[in-house]
């Protein structure tokens, strides 16, 4: 199985695993109104890889992430992950199954701290409620501890340990982007999906954020990923899904994918 | 533990608060004194629940005054129409408010914006309008008289003093618990809704459990004030629970600062007293008041407590700042 070029920057680690279905649609649809944003879209998502899916605007690209994470409802189709039935369910209960998301806009507290947010993607991994925390019951107070000291720890793994205390929202962008994937990984999703992680990223930045997400897989995390960034697209990615209008128009790896007419089509309608 | 964890605790502060509160009565024994501190000490309790919903998971409510009114109710008919103890009535009214605040918090807070403050604001004047009506229960506008005073364990709290004592105590536990929320799992998980409902979402918090979870404990708070109320007064009516008491609250609370406990009782104890001070000014007591509230609001968007925070940060680095510059020149 060919895997391109990305294989170089991340080892053969990578080839020697099975590569299960872990995400997949089928004949996923979503209008708004009148307009189909997604049309009937098969995807499969394997695991272990990297895989990109990209296409010009109002591709459907975000609207595909949101359905899938349960954020807007699915107007007809299923998503299956790690072979249940998904599609309906609220993104928290999505979320439990273990695949995560980072958000275009980025979504962050921000009037929270940094170390704060890292704790919020803790939530899942902790128990404390109500009136166990209310009356500071000793299991609670180690629980706190714990996820504070593991906080740090992807604080640490990201370079972010300095700004703990800061609030998260006086940080400059592209420290608020890695926020908000350390925090995603504090969850520790099986599958991590980053709606546009480049958006508003320097050339450095975006090289940097590359090295991140090949470490990241690494991690054994299966990262879906949508972007604009052709660049990052074709150097990190394992596979790569193109869609245009809702629908997907090729698939493959990235040296495939390049020279393919239809992408190439699609693309030459935008700048 | 270090001097500055000591410092930076939250423990420290209502440590040093509780022993304040304790000392109060040794100084002040005008009785009239002390029954505005005792208002102040009963609007603390439904402020602080206020805050915890509105300034920590940035909801509203426009119709809190509806559950103080149903916990001084409940607690207060239960009193004086069939001698049940104040003790038994505590527990019937906090019940009775769970299930309201269930029933009304699960189909409102799926709302947004306007849209949740309108329903909150319809919730609050139908409860009033139950107080007004339901005559035969209530005494309707005439108000109900005959609520039995305070005894709890066989104290009887009969005195301004005995009774400040007893809103302290109450006060303290509440303030202790919220601290304790707050400074949790679940306080950041509200916190974090309020930055970004679909991010929490997203994260494994279940929103819609969480939000109606602290509308119900917030209205919780709101019933033992009223209850604390019911006993103190023993003669309530409507007018105590009607929608300007709705209004008044949610100014005490974003005066003093959203998403600030201190800052809840600051709001409480300032907007409580300020109309005493007002008499001064007599007719133009209103109007005075309403230019306080937009110039603080003007001034200190956050409220007054972030507010004084934020100031005092300011000057304290234009003073290091100076110090820093002088000693350059020196060098």
């Amino acid at each position: 199985m060919d895997l391109g070029s990305a294989s170089k920057i991340k080892g053969l680690s990578a080839t020697n695993k099975i590569m299960e279905l872990l995400l997949t649609t089928e004949k996923l649809t979503k209008d708004f109104g009148g307009v189909r944003a997604l049309d009937n879209l098969d995807l499969e998502v394997r695991e272990g890889l990297i895989q990109s899916v990209i296409g010009p605007n109002g591709a459907g690209k975000t609207t595909l992430f949101n359905v899938i994470s349960g954020v807007i409802p699915a107007t007809s189709g299923l998503v299956r992950f790690n072979g249940e039935t998904i599609t309906g369910l609220p993104p928290h209960r999505i979320s439990s199954l273990g695949t995560t998301r980072t958000f275009q806009n980025l979504q962050l507290f921000s009037e929270m701290t940094v170390i704060e947010n890292v704790m919020v993607g803790m939530h899942m991994r902790s128990a404390g409620g109500f009136l166990s925390s209310s009356f500071k019951l000793p299991w609670v107070v180690a629980e706190e501890r714990r996820i504070r000291d593991k906080s740090m720890e992807w604080l640490e793994m990201l370079g972010l340990e300095n700004e703990a205390e800061m609030i998260a929202g006086s940080l400059p962008f592209g420290r608020q982007r890695i926020l908000e994937l350390a925090r995603a990984l504090a969850s520790r999703p099986r599958l991590l999906m980053l709606d546009e992680p480049a958006a508003g990223l320097n050339i450095r930045e975006t090289q940097d954020l590359a090295g991140l997400i090949v470490r990241i897989s690494k991690l054994d995390i299966t990262v879906l990923l949508v972007e604009h960034d052709m660049d990052l697209v074709m150097e990190i990615s394992d596979h790569v899904s193109v869609m245009d209008q809702g629908r997907k128009i090729a698939e493959g790896d990235p040296e495939t994918i390049r020279n393919d007419e239809a992408v190439l089509k699609a693309y030459l309608g935008e700048e | 533990m270090t001097f500055r964890s000591l410092l930076r605790s939250p423990y420290t502060g209502f440590s040093f608060f509780t022993v304040l509160l304790l000392l109060i009565p040794l100084a002040v024994t005008n009785e009239y004194y002390l029954n505005v501190l005792i208002i102040i000490g009963i609007n603390s309790i439904i402020v602080m629940g206020l805050d915890l919903l509105m300034g920590y998971t940035g909801q509203i409510s426009l119709g809190h005054a509806a559950f103080y009114g149903i916990g001084a109710y409940v607690s207060g008919v239960l009193s004086a129409k069939w001698g049940v103890s104040p003790l038994m009535g505590l527990l019937v009214a906090l019940v009775g408010v769970s299930v309201i605040a269930f029933a009304v918090g699960n189909p409102t807070l799926r709302l947004h914006g306007h849209y949740l403050a309108m329903a909150t604001l319809g919730f609050g004047i139908i409860v009033f309008i139950f107080f007004q009506e339901l005559i035969f229960l209530t005494g309707g506008p005439s108000g109900l008289v005959g609520i039995e005073t305070m005894t709890l364990f066989g104290i009887t709290f009969d005195s301004d003093r005995s009774y400040y004592y007893l809103v302290c105590m109450v006060m303290l536990i509440i303030l202790l618990l919220s601290i304790n929320l707050v400074n949790s799992r679940v306080g950041r998980a509200l916190r974090a809704i309020h930055g970004s409902e679909v991010a929490a979402n997203v994260l494994g918090v279940k929103t819609s459990r969480y939000k109606v979870g602290i509308f119900v404990i917030s209205a919780l708070y709101a019933a033992v004030a009223g209850w604390l109320y019911a006993h103190y007064i023993t003669f309530i009516s409507p007018s105590s629970f009607d929608f300007y008491f709705s209004i008044k609250l949610v100014t005490m609370v974003v005066i003093g600062s959203l998403g600030s406990l201190w800052g809840a009782i600051f709001g409480a104890a300032l907007l409580t007293t300020l109309p005493e001070f007002l008499t001064i000014v007599q007719e133009y007591e209103t109007v005075t008041f309403g230019i306080i509230l937009m110039s603080v609001m003007i001034f200190m968007p956050r409220g007054l407590l972030r507010g004084v925070e934020d100031l005092s940060i300011k000057i304290f680095a234009k003073i290091s700042n100076r110090s820093e510059v002088q000693e350059g020149t020196k060098q």
